[in-house]
């Protein structure tokens, strides 16, 4: 049961990240973006499989909620003819590139499925568990990671800045 | 707790500067220039350099709340970074507060941006955690896109925002791809713990993909070649004293946290005996990133360019500086000629930028030789300063380059681990081929006359950032035994590493609600 | 419940980013580039959380939890910088971008 979830899930996901790049769908921004939900929605799926609940809420709440939606908005707000996202132009380079990443990802998934110590399923975690939760990850998060929690605070707001100097029309 | 507080000084001082200047700047009338931000920037940042100074003096710190000291770590190596970072980061503002007006994008943003360009620096550099390096990394590089795109006018501007976002970008996915395995790897992401966790494990396969990853995401930050592509576009679109801050400050960061993550957590002897070691990786790139830098520099005509491109051969040397340490128990550097020559460099470029800011009024976009020709009759002190930059860039005694290069080779040569030789061949050979364009520069502004006139930029704080600079390259290359002392200090490494490990594996144990998951 | 192996999963994170990466070096509409770099994020995050479960130990959660929110700051600066770009070209197309090229 749980194998036929994940392989709907994987094959969801790694189909609509396709659609993310392959110019068929990807060729319009819009089409892009909306895939990308898509493929965002099926890894939240996969989250909650691997009993991350906060992470999967935030994945929908943040990834599919805020950036995707602030995709969408500059794409109608560029308003984008088809005409200034030009032709495609497959290149020796494009080529090679894709030619390489595709063998360096097929060794390391080789590497990957020949390893013994991750072929192991993982162990099962008792049925009242708090796992993954708001709490036990909070936790963590204004202890050990505090540090890099606040500096996170500092990340925002120069992101705020940037995105304020860069786009405003008139500073 | 308190103490901790103190001893975070740096980093509170600088986040507050970063705070202030821009409510300063909310109230701030707008119809008044904006070069009092800058000095009170200026204040700011001298003042966290002051409490680096005192830091520094007691030998660095340990910090005793272990929820800090899991993520930061202020040994001498850090603080050592702490000011140079904070230097570069005061020369950048003071070249900058006339340079903004004259290219009509004076905001008050820019100074808050620089500061906290600088607090993601300090971070990267003092970061015991690969998650705080991370974040500090981030707060550095998003202040910098748009920093690097400040000049919103000038598409050149813009279109090196764009290129370095996203390079930057593609290159932190990579980061996080390493990141993910070292967690996998070992549980944690503190660099102690994973040191420790790799001492006793064969890495494996996980160590490849690590070493591939960090390698490649480290490879686009200090601009090795074959990553370097986008450097001289970007620091040619860029406001120069940007560029400045790029080439020595950032820099300077991502070697010292390349260093830090590379000595430290994957220092071990497993490292060493994997497929792919990366001392040999980086001794390839090191001998490529020199080569290609310099022969590209030799042909260049726009002098921000050539900049960039020595720049690039810069690293190569610098690489040389970390192939040739070694840790020692536990996150020790040995080689202190790496921090000597980062000092060296980073002030030679910063202020090798802020004399061609001085160009910068009569359209940026393209500084070439030419418009130097006759430099020296007209700014008989700039032109000084040029000089001692070129100088110590070119590895020429008495600057602090000559003795910069001099320090890394002799750590490489008295290397035990590995036969540098070579190594150490390719730099020389490489210098001599440096002098070539370096000397160019000279040649232009002392020996031909003016081809037609051009305006520039009369500045008394630019001045003085470049008077500093060359001050310090001179007085650090005649009299180099303080600098050298305080190199060996950082390069002592980490007094606090045990205790780091202990606090770490203190809180490494699940919390309480955690243990009912196991 | 559970029944996957680790080795699925990592699998599953690796095509991910693969398909992201290859995102990145073949399109040039910056808009898509930027779709594929935040799917290799994503690809990151699958990775960690497997881990964590594998594991047993939350760490991982916290780190996806921060790739997040530096996601979410570098497409607040990246669509603004994109947004500038368009400004002054009147094209997203990273192929247009040439005014720097020598």
């Amino acid at each position: 049961m749980e194998q036929v979830i994940f392989w709907i899930l994987a094959i969801g996901t790694v189909a609509s990240s396709v659609a993310v790049i392959v110019p068929p769908m990807g060729r319009n921004p819009v089409h892009g973006a909306l895939s990308l939900v898509v493929a965002f929605f099926f890894l939240a799926g996969l989250y909650v499989m691997l009993v991350a609940h906060l992470v999967a809420v935030l994945q929908v709440l943040i990834y599919a909620g805020a950036i995707v939606v602030l995709f969408l908005f500059v794409i109608m707000l560029l308003n984008i003819q088809s005409e200034d996202l030009g032709h495609p132009r497959p290149t020796i380079s494009k080529l090679i590139g894709v030619i390489a990443v595709g063998f360096v990802s097929i060794v390391l998934i080789g590497f990957i499925l020949k390893d013994k110590g991750m072929a192991e399923p993982p162990v099962g975690l008792p049925s009242d568990s708090t796992f993954g939760t708001v709490k036990t990850v909070g936790n963590l998060l204004y202890t050990s990671y505090i540090v890099p929690f606040e500096l996170t605070s500092i990340l925002l707001l120069v992101a705020v800045i940037g995105a304020v100097i860069m786009a405003k029309r008139r500073l | 707790m308190a103490a901790d507080l103190a001893h975070l000084s740096p980093l509170l001082i600088v986040c507050c500067v970063g705070l202030g200047i821009l409510l300063l700047d909310v109230f701030a009338d707008p119809k008044q220039p904006k070069t009092f931000i800058g000095y009170v920037a200026v204040v700011g940042l001298l003042v966290a350099l002051a409490a680096t100074g005192w830091l520094f003096a007691t030998g660095g710190v340990l910090l005793t709340q272990p929820y800090f000291a899991v993520a930061l770590t202020l040994d001498p190596f850090a603080l050592f970074g702490f000011a140079l970072i904070l230097v570069v980061a005061i020369l950048t503002t003071l070249a900058s507060v006339h340079y903004l007006p004259s290219q009509r994008c004076e905001w008050g943003e820019y100074y808050s941006l620089v500061v906290f360009a600088s607090l993601g620096m300090m971070v990267m550099v003092a970061a015991a955690d690969l998650i705080t390096m991370f974040v500090g990394l981030e707060i550095m590089s998003v202040a910098i896109y748009v920093l690097a795109g400040f000049k919103r006018q000038s598409p050149f501007a813009i279109e090196a925002a764009m290129k370095y976002f996203f390079l930057g970008a593609f290159a932190t996915g990579f980061l996080l791809y390493g990141l993910a395995f070292v967690y996998g790897a070992t549980g944690s992401t503190n660099l102690n713990v994973v040191a420790e966790h790799f001492a006793k494990n064969d890495p494996g396969l996980y160590g490849i993909v690590i070493v591939i990853m960090m390698i490649v995401a480290f490879g686009f930050k200090i601009a090795a070649v074959p990553f370097h592509m986008w450097t001289p576009d970007v620091y040619e679109g860029s406001p120069s004293p940007i560029a400045g801050l790029m080439a020595g400050g950032v820099k300077t960061a991502a070697f010292l946290a390349l260093a830090r993550v590379f000595l430290t957590a994957f220092g071990g002897a497993d490292f060493e005996n994997l497929a792919i070691s990366w001392r040999e990786v980086f001794y390839w790139l090191a001998i490529l990133t020199m080569t290609v830098g310099n022969i590209l520099a030799v042909v260049q005509q726009n002098v921000k360019r050539m900049l960039a491109y020595s720049s690039i051969s810069h690293a190569g040397y610098i690489l040389i500086g970390i192939v040739a340490s070694r840790s020692v128990d536990g996150g020790a550097v040995a080689g202190s000629g790496l921090f000597f020559y980062l000092l060296a460099y980073a002030l030679s470029s910063v202020g090798a930028f802020a004399v061609v800011s001085m160009l910068g009024k009569d359209g940026e976009e393209d500084i070439t030789y030419g418009n130097l020709a006759g430099f020296a009759y007209r700014h008989g002190f700039a032109a000084l300063c040029m000089v001692i930059f070129m100088a110590s860039l070119a590895g020429i005694p008495p600057t602090a380059g000559f003795l910069g290069k001099y320090l890394v080779f002799t750590d490489a040569l008295a290397a035990t681990h590995m036969n540098l030789l070579p190594l150490v061949l390719v730099a020389v050979v490489n210098s001599m081929i440096g002098v070539y364009y370096y000397l160019k520069v000279i040649v232009f502004m002392y020996m031909r006359e003016p081809r037609r006139e051009f305006e520039t930029i009369r500045s008394v704080p630019m001045g003085i950032a470049f008077g500093l600079a060359a001050l310090v390259v001179v007085v650090c290359g005649s009299f180099p035994d303080t600098t050298i002392r305080w190199s060996a200090k950082a390069a002592t490494g980490n007094p606090s590493a045990d205790s780091a490990i202990s606090a770490a594996s203190v809180i490494d144990v699940p919390a309480p609600v955690a243990t009912t998951a196991k | 419940m559970s029944g996957i192996p680790l080795s699925w999963w990592l699998t599953l994170g690796t095509v991910l980013f693969g398909v992201g990466t290859i995102g990145v070096l073949t399109r040039r509409n910056a808009l898509v580039v930027f779709m594929s770099i935040e799917l290799m994020l994503n690809a990151v995050n699958l990775i960690l959380l497997a881990f964590a479960r594998q594991r047993g130990d939350e760490h991982g959660h916290v780190l996806a939890f921060f790739i997040i929110a530096v996601a979410a700051a570098e497409a607040a600066v990246g669509l603004a910088i994109i947004l500038s770009v368009f400004r002054h070209k009147r094209s997203v197309n990273l192929d247009d971008v040439r005014a720097l090229k020598h």
